[in-house]
């Protein structure tokens, strides 16, 4: 029944096509089928307006580049699209008017496969996509017709999907969307998690799938991927079409366009600048691990280190080095003794809380021997200081029995960055403090921050947030994919370069 | 399961709140002491479905229960047991599993004597070498998992069978060693001090041990049940009370005339396990491991030290468990705690619904496994088979830990 539903959903797409089309698209897409109309699409979320009366109309065989910074409205979107949200004011249609609706469907990074299944699984598992008892043969070719269709021919049904590499897992998630009858699909940063080159081979692969018919919409925050390879771009800025062009665009008519607006949204900080440097707490000296290195560093007293790299860069090992978290493979880390190093790592959920366990016990772990006495823990002493210290950090709910996964997220965060705090360290590294946090959080961690520097301690921060970069660091150390040092950003140049990445999104 | 029991029972204060609620407490729902009602049946209601049994016990049964010297015999018996829950309460504590924890046990107990008998090692010597070979058997296990990255079940599924071959390898195919006054003779004091529920502890000591442990109950009650948003005076009564009823008991039944000297000994074990566990950086670096090996590891804490070290510790009390347990059967007998692992398993569960908040907690434990066998032997006095008691522990276990979520839930 599945494989007839695909084979009708199919026939109907190469009806929908203008004859002979299927090849030569790029010339005659504006009489393709549509397959998304928005008209005035609007989306509020309170006075927040994410989609501001958005017109735009997409047709099968396009391969779009939809971009803009974060927050623009590319994410809401989508999920209109997806059907995950619905619109305030306005219409999104599906296909155009008089024909049978189309269905869009999106690609995620963790595109939602499973690893220890076959191709062929893969792409027949779900609901009415089989019979109850299988017929492998005829599984075996239809998953072959649908690995042609992006591209994928040679690989063998029967491949288990770990043996894949990300990009090929990318179009099987495609295909997979494709035979469930999808016709706008979705690529969600997808690519931001492949290597260059791999991302440059699944965009010319989705790009064939686009000729076959299927109207691709491709999110990325890297342009160079998109430049020159797409039909299409439409630029979001504050909820708004900013740009719709087809054909080709410059990389920095893009940036200008994404740019609009936004540089008024960061903060910078004046301190730190010209001042001279405290004394060396951690000496990094051609280190690598993983994918990072050789890289040689200082840390100083006093001053802020900023940290910046793509996904794909791994930028934060860099800074677990520094926090003695992960050993080199290579190289030395040096600390200057006595200085206690402590950590905020980068994935609170999973690698931050303890989440059983109460505000006190996440606050107090790593630094119990300073209330030690005799062997034994002074308990009451112990809880006393973290109250204190949970009261300074504007923790709420101020009940440091509440257990932490009760709390929001920026109060979650606070906590572990009083826990860091708690011992008085030289030297303190900050993964993505403000990851999933509002504004006022946000502002109350910077200025937290920047008092711990000021008092002396040697701060690192390692984010892929431009605002936190922007506001707290004396200078940034900017990683590439490779894992080396890319550039090394000073005072003068933050504003300019955080500004530059933030319209880069 | 532990998450969800914290959670749950900390949510009307814990829920995320903006600050002008800080201050005021959440309205449209009841409090008495600053603690809602469904707070109070989820904290308490396990303690108190226990109490409830001891009550209908105490008018069904009367005297046929409460029987002082049939309950202290009972409670000496299951000393050997109650170690191995203490070793079983650190293992869990650090988020792992020993399965060969009983097999230990029944190893070392054989070995003990088997030393002594057979080599003619001085006891003292044999009970040194034995805690040497649990600790190392525990070592074993630790390295196993975290060195070797095996899961911990199958780890020590391995070395529990291992354990359990060599038993019967050392016992020549599973035969007792029997030492008696004219062949190799046990020394009086290993089965009186050990062993022996005659055996009995001078007053001095009884009465040491008992202000000790209320104490620690008191503690433990103030730090772990009662919620700090309870107000001091209604704290503080209710300490005084559970003190005035623990003591009184004490006094009425006479108990502490009758305590034998093993059970001084395991509460002894069980006051430094808990000062271990509630009190040092070890302790605590324990727990955190076993919330979050990934969070502990970017604390600063080393996960591979502390689990080792939990899994000698467990080690070290199977080998005292086999120890105490041969001294009371005043012979080697193989495979003699081997049917301890599960009932050891249950009083650790019950530890995280009766006074710990989702915890694994050494006090818990030893109350869910005192309270598990009084709820069987009950059952017996009353006339019960006393072949269902293990069913009876079953059903005690989940019914317990079920009642604790369900309220939990209904919220």
């Amino acid at each position: 029944m599945a494989m007839q539903q695909h084979r009708r959903d199919r026939r109907r797409r190469e009806a929908a096509m203008a004859p002979g089309d299927r090849t030569g698209g790029e010339s005659s897409v504006s009489d393709q089928r549509v397959t998304v109309q928005c008209r005035g699409l609007t989306k509020k979320y309170g006075d927040h307006t994410a989609l501001d009366k958005v017109d735009l109309t997409l047709r099968a065989g396009e391969f779009v580049a939809l971009l803009g910074p974060n927050g623009a409205g590319k994410s809401t979107l989508i999920k209109l699209l997806d059907g995950v949200i619905a619109c305030t004011a306005g219409s999104l249609r599906l296909g155009s008017e008089g024909d049978a609706a189309a269905s869009a469907g999106v690609i995620h990074q963790d595109l939602g496969l499973f690893d220890d299944m076959s191709v062929a699984e893969n792409l027949f598992l779900g609901p009415g996509m089989s019979k109850p008892f299988l017929s492998l043969s005829s599984e075996y070719r239809s998953a072959e017709e649908m690995l042609e269709f992006v591209g994928l021919s040679a690989v063998d049904p029967r491949t288990l999907l770990r043996d894949l590499s990300l990009g090929q897992r990318a179009l099987i998630a495609t295909a997979r969307l494709w035979s469930r009858g999808a016709e706008v699909i979705v690529v969600d940063e997808v690519t931001a998690s492949l290597p260059r080159a791999e991302a440059f081979w699944l965009i010319e692969h989705l790009k064939g799938a686009a000729r076959k018919g299927a109207t691709v919409v491709m999110v990325t925050h890297r342009l160079e991927e998109v430049v020159g390879h797409v039909d299409r771009y439409v630029v979001f800025v504050d909820g708004k079409v900013a740009l719709d062009e087809g054909g080709h665009v410059e990389r920095d008519a893009l940036v200008e366009v994404m740019s609009s607006g936004r540089n008024k949204a960061l903060t910078t900080h004046q301190s730190g600048g010209g001042e001279p440097r405290g004394e060396v707490v951690v000496e990094l000296t051609d280190v690598s691990v993983n994918r990072i290195g050789p890289l040689s560093l200082t840390l100083h007293e006093g001053s802020i280190t900023g940290l910046y790299g793509s996904s794909v860069s791994g930028f934060h090992d860099a800074a677990y080095l520094v926090a003695g978290v992960i050993r080199p493979r290579h190289g030395r880390v040096k600390v200057r003794p006595g200085t206690k190093v402590t950590c905020l790592p980068a994935h609170r959920d999973v690698d931050g809380t303890f989440p059983d366990q109460t505000v006190e016990f996440n606050m107090s772990m790593g630094n119990s021997n300073r209330w030690r006495r005799l062997g034994l823990i002074n308990l009451a002493k112990m809880r006393d200081e973290i109250s204190a210290a949970a009261v300074e950090l504007n923790v709420i709910p101020r009940n440091t029995d509440a257990v932490i996964t009760t709390l929001s997220g920026g109060n979650q965060q606070k906590a572990l960055l009083g826990r860091v705090v708690a011992d008085q360290p030289g030297c303190v590294v900050l993964c993505e403090p403000t990851r999933g946090v509002d504004v006022a959080t946000r502002r109350e961690i910077y200025s937290f921050v920047t008092k711990l520097a000021q008092d002396g301690c040697a701060v690192m921060v390692a984010s892929s947030d431009m605002e936190d970069l922007a506001s707290l660091a004396d200078r940034i150390v900017v990683i590439d994919d490779d894992g080396q040092v890319e550039s090394v950003i000073d005072a003068d140049g933050i504003e300019e370069f955080c500004s530059l990445r933030t319209a880069l999104g | 399961m532990a998450d969800k029991v914290i959670e749950e029972t900390l949510a009307p204060f814990g829920d995320p709140v903006s600050p002008d609620e800080v201050s005021a407490p959440r309205r449209s729902r009841a409090r008495l002491a600053g603690v809602t009602p469904t707070e109070l049946i989820s904290l308490f209601g396990s303690p108190a479905l226990f109490v409830l049994i001891f009550v209908v016990f105490a008018l069904w049964l009367g005297g046929d229960f409460y029987n002082s010297s049939l309950r202290m015999l009972e409670f000496s018996q299951a000393v050997p047991a109650m170690v191995i829950t203490l070793g079983v309460v650190v293992c869990l504590s650090v988020g792992q599993f020993d399965l060969s924890i009983a097999y230990n046990a029944s190893l070392c107990g054989f070995v003990v004597i088997g030393l002594f008998y057979r080599n003619d090692v001085p006891i003292w010597a044999a009970i040194l070498l034995t805690l040497l070979l649990g600790s190392v058997v525990g070592l074993v296990n630790g390295l196993l998992v975290t060195k070797m990255h095996i899961n911990a079940f199958i780890a020590t599924l391995g070395t529990g069978g291992v354990l359990l071959g060599l038993g019967r390898v050392y016992s020549d195919g599973g035969q007792a060693i029997t030492p008696s006054p004219t062949d190799h003779p046990l020394p009086p004091w290993f089965r009186d001090y050990l062993g022996s529920f005659q055996y009995v502890a001078s007053t001095p000591v009884a009465v040491g041990i008992l202000l000790v442990l209320v104490a620690a109950l008191l503690h433990t009650i103030n730090g772990r049940a009662l919620p700090s948003s309870m107000s001091r005076p209604v704290r503080v009564a209710i300490l005084a009370a559970v003190a005035a009823v623990v003591l009184g008991g004490v006094a009425v039944s006479g108990i502490l005339e009758r305590v034998s000297l093993n059970v001084v000994i395991f509460l002894a074990l069980a006051t430094g396990l808990w000062i271990l566990m509630t009190y040092t950086t070890f302790g605590r670096n324990i727990y955190a491991v076993g919330s979050n090996p990934r969070a502990a590891g970017y604390a600063g804490i080393s996960v591979a030290k502390h689990t080792t070290m939990a899994f000698v510790l467990a080690g070290l009390m199977a080998a005292v468990a086999g120890i105490m347990l041969s001294a009371a059967q005043g012979s080697a007998i193989q495979g003699a705690a081997d049917g301890f692992l599960l009932p050891a398993y249950a009083g650790a569960f019950l530890a995280t619904v009766l006074i710990s908040r989702g915890r694994f907690h050494i006090w818990g434990a030893v109350a869910g496994s005192v309270g598990l066998i009084y709820v069987a032997s009950g059952l017996v006095a009353g006339g019960v088979a006393y072949t269902w008691a293990d069913v009876i522990n079953g059903a005690v276990l989940i019914g317990a830990v079920a009642l604790s979520s369900v309220v939990r839930r209904s919220r």
